[in-house]
């Protein structure tokens, strides 16, 4: 369980979001706003990129600012516009990842060959178009033994082959029963075998269930 | 004719000499500061004297021709340049006159120099090397423009990899150390060569200032304060590749020791020219002690610049400003015989404490 307490964001002043209370059980959610609402700061924050205001600490008490390192080893985060450099290749960040995050070799090749990365995973970045980008984005996400994946936008550039088989892979660690999802897409989430624990929209700076 | 050479030397030339700005800076001071008049015609006189010694120019104006013509197909391909592609499309004299415009503009120090070398030869009388001059003066800036019109007729040029580069790639897979020292490196190739280069000239220059008489000691850590100083800009860029280039690394969950010894790790690997010089150019009176406190003084004040680097998202011209301040203070503290293995426990201290303190509250502010 993820739990958030008096979490707040801003930039210079300004309230970007704000979070009081909230607890997070396993599952998947779906966190839906406007553009600038605040959801990429949100994940952002969640992943240890930028301070904030509060706590963000899981159910055993371990907290992002007290224990970096545990904190970041349990959660995944694949930016919505990924960027990396253009000299590494797919493999290249998939084993320096996948090693940083305890995943095995095994599991690191699984993920290449699901999202169909071994196609160019010898290529460099450089030569990579958004799709392909987004895709060893998404394949970094899930290295480990995540407890919370945050795939901000995950659906944007992807084909159908390769959303279905993203869709997939999130309800099957769902099935695990032990893994927070947290998604921000503008597109429709339709799978039959995804479930959506809990939607929440972001509005007036605030989380708020739909 | 004016309107599309103005616009193309506001584009290209320009922008040439701003993005170089640093590099122009320092062969200003190299040649108007340490060079004399009568250095200068000497050195002329010396070229002109054959056609063979002319060559030695005429490579340097190749080599600052690639530069020019590097920089071109570049910028020609980045987007805000796009509506530059519709040159190609202008009457031919236009045009011509468009790209010479360009060309004469961003060789003008070149062409500058061979004028002042034809001058030089006419007093000598020395006809060969006049034509040589001439010639590949005029070669040089007829290939700067062919460049430039093949850039913008074919700016739809594929990103592409080397074979050898690919085999490689295929074969290994890069460790964290080295992922920093190639972004580095891409990143900032201009600013590792003149960091290089000059601080080997001053640990040369300050090893070699007491030939015949007793050296002081002091003298030698300060040159080796001044190059690792220097190469704190270095460290600037390892933080940017670390918070901007490879975001992700900062959601790893790796220890500061990790991060910190890939620093130095990756540091050894930039800095060898300065290391290798001050144990090459250890005066004889000095024991090996001065070389290894020289270094840990040297690699202390890299963990304090990392530290300070997160204290706060600062421009590169403030952080340089610090650099200046910290490079000063240590050179001041070692004048006054402060111990240079004291100073370096006190660096490592304040960088330690500052990485701590504030590595995961860093934030960008952009």
């Amino acid at each position: 369980m993820l739990r958030f307490t008096n979490f707040s964001k801003s930039y210079n002043d300004h309230l970007v979001i704000a979070i009081p209370e909230l607890e997070l059980e396993a599952g998947v959610y779906w966190i839906r706003g406007e553009n600038g609402s605040g959801k990429s700061t949100l994940f952002k924050s969640i992943a240890g990129l930028v301070p904030y205001k509060g706590m963000i600490a899981f159910s055993d008490k371990t907290d992002l600012r007290e224990q970096p390192l545990e904190f970041r080893r349990r959660v995944n985060f694949s930016e919505a516009e990924p960027l990396f450099p253009g000299f590494l290749t797919s493999k290249d960040l998939i084993r320096f990842v996948g090693s940083a995050k305890g995943a095995s070799i095994s599991q690191q090749d699984e993920i290449i060959a699901k999202l169909g990365i071994n196609l160019f995973v010898d290529q460099r970045c450089e030569t990579y178009s958004s799709g392909m980008l987004k895709k060893l984005s998404i394949a970094l996400g899930f290295l480990g033994d995540p407890k919370v994946i945050i795939l901000d936008e995950p659906l944007i550039t992807l084909d159908e082959w390769a959303r279905n088989k993203l869709l997939g892979m999130i309800a099957e660690i769902d099935r695990k029963g032990d893994v927070i999802t947290l998604l921000s897409s503008h597109q429709e989430l339709d799978m039959p075998d995804l479930h959506i624990r809990r939607k929440f929209r972001i509005v007036n700076k605030s989380l708020t269930p739909e | 004719m004016n309107t599309h050479a103005n616009v193309m030397t506001r584009v290209l030339t320009r922008e040439f000499y701003r993005a170089n700005a640093m590099f122009f800076l320092v062969v200003i001071a190299f040649c108007f500061g340490f060079m004399r008049g009568t250095e200068h015609l000497a050195l002329a006189g010396y070229f002109v004297s054959s056609p063979w010694l002319v060559m030695i120019p005429i490579g340097v104006w190749i080599i600052y021709t690639m530069k020019v013509v590097l920089y071109n197909n570049r910028e020609v391909r980045q987007e805000r340049n796009v509506f530059l592609n519709s040159a190609p499309l202008l009457p031919f004299y236009v045009r011509g006159y468009a790209y010479t415009t360009v060309s004469v503009g961003q060789l003008a120090p070149v062409i500058a120099y061979g004028f002042f070398l034809v001058s030089v030869a006419t007093t000598h009388r020395q006809l060969v090397p006049i034509v040589m001059i001439v010639g590949s003066l005029i070669v040089l800036i007829a290939i700067t423009e062919w460049y430039l019109h093949h850039a913008l007729v074919h700016p739809e040029k594929d990103k592409t990899t080397a074979t050898p580069v690919r085999w490689l790639d295929k074969r290994t897979t890069k460790s964290m150390a080295w992922m920093f020292i190639e972004g580095i490196v891409r990143l900032q190739p201009g600013m590792i060569y003149m960091t290089k280069i000059t601080t080997c000239l001053v640990i040369y220059a300050a090893t070699h200032l007491y030939l015949y008489e007793d050296y002081d000691a002091r003298l030698y850590w300060m040159a080796a304060c001044a190059a690792f100083g220097a190469n704190l800009a270095l460290v600037y860029q390892f933080q940017r590749f670390e918070v901007v280039s490879l975001l992700l690394l900062r959601t790893l969950p790796l220890k500061l020791l990790t991060r910190v010894g890939t620093l130095i790790l990756v540091m050894v690997v930039l800095c060898f020219p300065e290391i290798a010089m001050l144990a090459t150019n250890l005066p004889a009176v000095l024991s090996s002690w001065n070389y290894i406190g020289a270094i840990v003084f040297g690699f202390s004040l890299i963990i304090l610049g990392y530290g300070i680097l997160y204290v706060r998202d600062v421009p590169f011209e403030s952080f340089t400003r610090a650099i200046f301040f910290i490079t000063m203070g240590w050179t001041l503290a070692i004048l006054f015989k402060i111990p240079v293995l004291a100073g370096a426990q006190l660096n490592i201290a304040i960088g330690a404490y500052l990485l701590n303190k504030y590595f995961y509250s860093f934030e960008l502010n952009s």
